[in-house]
């Protein structure tokens, strides 16, 4: 009886296992999305961060004494050689050029422009495009994109930054930067056919770390370690869609990053 | 192609139905008996059909749009399940070896589509796939409760499917494909007489890689047709 019952069950998990063609999806998390757009948005922000840094590196560089240019430039640009040529800058091997104006972009009323003339998939997408840079005050700077070439049709940002050095000298990041203000992107990407408009707000002022990544010290990006940002979501295809979420940094360092996301009216903790 | 493959099926069932007539045309004329006759009916595993995943493979892999992961984050994909095979066959003894006969099955698979948000179900993918198989079975071993057999079928099948666009959690609109139905058993075994059990390894094709079923046979009566 027991040898039945055995062959029974047997049979009954044979076949119920074979009607299983194949397994579904990985149950995503309710926020998943829009931790998602908060990521691409990072990207988005961090990219801008990294154009601004090289632009104050730059002037850090042209404004050292003669007898410590090596040494800054050994740790700011050990990848490139910088080279002059009619009133622009530009690091070899990379199509990041930087035009400066009479002042340094230390000194409040001083406007430079940096063009980053080709997109890069190296960490992860960055793309074309073109950035001024304002002084403001000690230390506060004011990035805005001020034409439409390139990626710039697609982004509009604002946003108000103040700096504080790096003093870790293995790093070649130049300010940590807290970064308050708004913009709006259509993503980038390997694909053409994004129909999203993501907009963001950086309610709370949020502060932007820089993390190596590789082999080497001389590549880094920005990672938020605290502070909070609203984001909200179109699409261009569908008017219906707005969708809104937030996201609240509760702690950061270099290994670990606690966020709260809010999203549809859920929220949930990611790290 | 398809239309080469339905020439080919409609040839066979003409040719099964010929030679069905041919055998009733001589039984009748020698007044003797009817010819030997079974009806099946079987449940196959993973029956082949016509939404193979390769066919929606991407080679150049490429990395899908921030929209398209946004939207796919919204939903997500339960379990594929299928039926199986379910057939029904009707076949009839042309001689001691070989039996002629065609077989209708009915494949269906399905998902549920869930909302991330929810955990709810906002959709369904499905697919119905019908065949019409003629098959000639060759018995190689033929006893009076035990035969040993292979087959070989050809015809054509229709697949109804009902996708589901993730990337945008709508409802795509539902198609039909045709193709032509294959089925290859190398190994059958019947068991039993009137009332047999059967079960085909070996297999590939519409009928699935493993069939089993039962049937039943009508033998007529000798004394009967010859009195």
């Amino acid at each position: 009886m027991k040898a039945r019952n055995f062959i029974f069950m047997m049979l009954v998990a044979i076949t119920a296992n074979s009607c299983i063609l194949e397994d579904g999806d990985r149950v995503p998390k309710k926020t998943e999305a829009g931790r998602h757009i908060w990521d691409i948005t990072t990207q988005v922000i961090s990219n801008n961060l990294f154009a601004a840094d090289l632009t104050l590196k730059l002037d850090l560089w042209m404004s050292a004494l003669e007898e410590e240019k090596n040494q800054i430039e050994d740790r700011f640009f050990p990848d490139n050689k910088i080279r002059y040529s009619a009133g622009v800058w530009n690091l070899t091997g990379t199509p990041i050029y930087i035009y400066p104006d009479d002042k340094s972009i230390h000194t409040p009323g001083a406007k430079w422009k940096i063009l980053f003339a080709e997109p890069s998939f190296e960490y992860h997408p960055l793309p074309s495009f073109h950035l001024l840079i304002e002084c403001t005050g000690e230390l506060t700077w004011r990035v805005s994109n001020y034409d439409n070439e390139g990626y710039n049709e697609n982004m509009n940002l604002d946003l108000d930054l103040t700096g504080r050095r790096v003093e870790t000298p293995t790093s070649a990041a130049g300010y940590i930067y807290t970064v308050a203000g708004e913009g709006d992107y259509i993503p980038f990407g390997y694909s053409t056919t994004e129909s999203l408009i993501i907009s963001y707000t950086i309610s709370s002022e949020m502060t932007f770390y820089p993390q190596t990544y590789g082999y080497y010290s001389s590549k880094y990006i920005y990672r938020p370690y605290s502070g909070d940002c609203s984001l909200t979501v179109n699409d261009s295809r569908n008017s219906a869609i707005n969708d809104k979420i937030l996201v609240e940094i509760l702690s950061g360092s270099p290994t670990r990053i606690v966020y709260n996301i809010t999203y549809k009216g859920v929220t949930e903790t990611w790290d | 192609m398809f239309k080469k493959t339905l020439m080919l099926a409609i040839a066979v069932t003409i040719f099964a139905e010929l030679a069905n007539g041919q055998v009733r045309y001589w039984n009748s004329n020698r007044g003797k008996q009817l010819p030997e006759a079974e009806v099946r009916i079987s449940h196959g595993l993973l029956p082949l059909t016509y939404d193979f995943e390769f066919l929606d493979f991407h080679w150049d892999l490429q990395t899908p749009s921030v929209t398209d992961q946004y939207y796919g984050l919204q939903t997500y994909r339960g379990n594929l399940y299928s039926t199986g095979a379910l057939s029904m066959g009707h076949s009839i003894k042309v001689a001691k070896w070989l039996e002629m006969g065609a077989t209708l099955s009915y494949v269906g698979s399905f998902r549920n589509i869930y909302a991330s948000e929810t955990n709810e179900i906002i959709d369904r993918e499905t697919s119905r796939s019908f065949f019409f198989t003629p098959t000639l079975r060759f018995a190689w071993f033929n006893r009076e409760w035990v035969r040993m057999y292979s087959s070989v079928g050809l015809g054509v099948g229709l697949m109804i499917k009902h996708p589901c666009n993730q990337s945008n959690g709508n409802s795509s609109e539902p198609y039909i494909e045709w193709g032509p139905s294959i089925q290859l058993t190398g190994f059958g075994i019947s068991v039993g007489k009137r009332l047999f059990w059967f079960s085909e390894v070996q297999t590939i094709g519409t009928l699935g890689v493993f069939t089993m079923g039962v049937g039943l046979r009508v033998v007529p009566d000798k004394r009967r047709w010859q009195r």
